[in-house]
C-alpha cells in the first residue's frame, strides 16, 4: 500500500478527473506562478497570459505527469517554456539593464532591498535564484526545469550570490566588479 | 554585505508572504471555472488575455471582434455584449480596462487603407490622467518580421508631436501596446502621456506615417471628450506630512479617475541626498519609489499600475516629487494608507 502525501493524494485525485483537486494545487502553487513569471515577463498582463496558458496545459496533460511528488517542479516547468514562448513572441526585452548600468557605478546601500537586487540580476541568474531560494527547489529539481547540467546551476547561483553581495555591500568597487 | 550574509536574507526572503496582485488571481480562477469537463477534451482553438470562458465562448468571441469592422450587423451585436467588442478590453493600460468595463470608453470606428494596410481607431477614452485610443491594424501580406508603427505625428491642444521609434524602442515606448492575434492583424494602443491639463472636449489629430516600414498616409480625427469621466473624477490634497532620518514626505494629490488613482507624493530630501550627483539621486528617489505602497482601507494593497507598465510609466519622478498610478478606486469617501518601506506610513483620509 502506497504511502502518500497529501500532496500526492490530491494530484492523484486530479489525475483521476477531480477538477476540485486540481483547482486547490492551482490556487496553492498561484503566489509561486506569479512569482516566477515575474521573474521572466515584465508585465502582469503578460504574466497571467503565460500563467493561464500554463493551467491549461497542465490541465489538459496532467496524465503524463508521472510522479505526483514533482507536481510543482512540473508545473514551474510548463510555465517557464510559456514565458518563454511569450518573450519569443512579442520580442519583448525585459528591461532590466537601465537598473544594471545604475546600480554598477553608485552607491546606495541604504536603499537597495534584496528584492530590487534580485530584479535587476540579469534573467538566468533571476530565475536559478527565484527557484532555488524563493520556491525552495533543490538544485537538482532547479538544474530539471530550466534543463541545464546541476553543476551549471551552482555556479549560476554562486554568481548570483555574488552579485547581489556586490550589490548590496557598501563598497562601492565591489559593487561595481559585480556587474562586470 | 557578504556571500554568507546573502544566502542568509535569501533564505529569510522566502519565508515572507508574497502578495498576488488581485487581477491575477482573477484571472487564475477563470480558468479554473472553465476548465473542460475532462481533461480528455481537445483543447480550445484560441484562449487569450484576461477574459477567459469556456474555449467556444472565446473563439466565438475572437470571431465577433475580427468581424464586428466588417460586418455592420455583427458590430451591433457586439456593441450588446458588454466590455468584449473593444480593443482596449485586450491590451493596453489595465486601468483603461476597468474603465471601459464602467462603460466609459467612447466608440470612434474610423478606418484609413493606404498600400493595403488597414488601420482601424476603434475606440477612445479620456480622463484627467489617461487618454488611450484602440487601434486595428491589418497587413495585407503576412510576415514573419515583426510589424509595427515606425513614425507617427499626432496633435493635441493644438500642439504637434512626431514620434519616430527602431523596433526596439517601439517594444519598450510606454506609449503603445502591440499584440498580435493573428490573420495579419495586431491590436494595439496608443497612450500618449500628458501632464499639462487638456481640454474637457478636443479632437485629435493622428497621422500614422510609417507602418511595417512602408511610407503611407493613415490619418484620423478622433473626437475625445471627459465630460463623463471629468463627472467620475475626484481630487483630494490631503497634505499629511511624516518625516525619517533621510527624508520628509508629503501626501500631496490623490487623483481619482475611472480609470486611475494617481498618488502624488512630495519629497523634501536631507542631507544624504544633497551631497549625491544627479544620476544617483534620480536612481535613488526611483529606488524610493519602488518601496511605495499603497493599501485600502481594509488594508489590502492597491494593484500597481506603474509597475504593470515597467517602472519608467509614469515617467514623473523628480528630484522633489513621486508619482504613481494604481488601479482606480471607488469615489466614495474612504481611506487610503501609504508606506515607504518600514519607515513611512500615511494614513489619508479621502472626501
Amino acid at each position: 500500500m502506497k504511502n502518500l502525501s497529501v500532496l500526492e493524494q490530491e494530484v492523484e485525485l486530479a489525475q483521476s478527473g477531480d477538477r476540485e483537486a486540481f483547482t486547490r494545487l492551482i490556487k496553492a502553487n498561484e503566489a509561486s506562478m506569479y512569482r516566477i513569471a515575474s521573474a521572466i515577463l515584465q508585465s502582469d498582463s503578460e504574466r497571467l497570459d503565460a500563467a493561464q496558458e500554463a493551467v491549461m496545459k497542465a490541465y489538459l496533460s496532467l496524465h503524463t505527469l508521472r510522479n505526483p511528488k514533482y507536481f510543482k517542479t512540473w508545473l514551474i516547468r510548463i510555465l517557464i517554456n510559456e514565458c518563454r514562448r511569450i518573450t519569443r513572441q512579442n520580442n519583448k526585452v525585459v528591461v532590466i539593464h537601465d537598473m544594471k548600468e545604475q546600480a554598477s557605478s553608485h552607491r546606495f546601500e541604504e536603499t537597495v532591498e534584496l528584492e530590487d537586487a534580485i530584479n535587476g540580476l540579469e534573467e538566468e541568474l533571476r530565475l536559478c535564484v527565484t527557484l532555488h531560494y524563493l520556491e525552495d527547489l533543490p538544485v537538482k529539481e532547479v538544474a530539471g526545469v530550466l534543463n541545464h547540467p546541476e553543476g551549471t546551476i551552482k555556479s549560476r547561483l554562486s554568481r548570483a550570490r555574488k552579485k547581489l553581495a556586490a550589490i548590496l555591500s557598501p563598497d562601492s568597487s565591489d559593487r561595481r566588479a559585480g556587474y562586470e | 554585505m557578504n556571500e554568507s550574509q546573502v544566502e542568509q536574507a535569501l533564505q529569510h526572503l522566502s519565508s515572507r508572504s508574497y502578495d498576488v496582485p488581485i487581477d491575477f488571481q482573477k484571472g487564475i480562477d477563470e480558468v479554473l471555472a472553465n476548465l473542460p469537463q475532462s481533461a480528455n477534451h481537445p483543447r480550445p482553438a484560441y484562449r487569450k488575455k484576461w477574459i477567459v470562458s469556456t474555449a467556444g465562448f472565446i473563439a466565438g468571441i475572437m470571431l465577433l471582434v475580427s468581424a464586428c469592422f466588417v460586418s455592420p450587423t455583427l458590430a451591433q451585436v457586439i456593441k450588446k455584449i458588454p466590455y468584449i467588442g473593444t480593443i482596449i478590453s485586450f491590451v493596453g493600460d489595465s486601468g483603461v480596462q476597468v474603465a471601459n468595463q464602467s462603460g466609459f470608453v467612447q466608440q470612434v470606428n474610423q478606418t484609413a487603407v493606404d498600400h493595403g494596410i488597414q488601420v482601424t481607431v476603434t475606440e477612445a477614452y479620456y480622463d484627467q490622467l489617461k487618454l488611450s485610443v484602440g487601434i486595428q491594424v491589418t497587413f495585407p501580406k503576412s510576415s514573419n518580421q515583426f510589424q509595427y508603427i515606425k513614425k507617427l505625428r499626432y496633435e493635441l491642444a493644438g500642439k504637434s508631436y512626431t514620434r519616430e521609434y527602431t523596433e526596439d524602442q517601439f517594444k519598450q515606448a510606454s506609449s503603445f501596446s502591440w499584440r498580435y492575434i493573428g490573420n495579419n492583424t495586431y491590436y494595439g494602443t496608443f497612450e500618449p502621456f500628458f501632464l499639462e491639463d487638456l481640454p474637457q472636449q478636443d479632437r485629435m489629430k493622428l497621422d500614422f506615417q510609417n507602418i511595417g516600414g512602408v511610407d503611407g498616409d493613415w490619418r484620423f480625427d478622433i473626437p475625445i471628450s471627459r465630460m463623463e469621466t471629468d463627472q467620475a473624477t475626484k481630487i483630494d490634497e490631503p497634505l499629511v506630512t511624516q518625516s525619517t532620518n533621510e527624508y520628509s514626505v508629503t501626501v500631496k494629490k490623490i487623483i481619482r479617475t475611472p480609470s486611475t488613482t494617481r498618488v502624488i507624493l512630495s519629497l523634501g530630501l536631507g542631507e544624504r541626498y544633497q551631497s549625491m550627483t544627479e544620476d544617483e539621486l534620480g536612481y535613488a528617489i526611483h529606488l524610493l519609489s519602488t518601496k511605495v505602497k499603497v493599501f485600502d482601507q481594509n488594508g489590502k494593497p492597491l494593484p500597481s499600475i506603474t509597475r504593470d507598465r515597467g517602472s519608467t510609466f509614469g515617467g514623473i519622478t523628480s528630484d522633489t516629487m513621486i508619482g504613481l498610478d494604481y488601479q482606480p478606486i471607488s469615489l466614495e469617501p474612504t481611506s487610503l494608507t501609504i508606506k515607504i518601506g518600514k519607515e513611512v506610513e500615511l494614513p489619508v483620509k479621502l472626501e
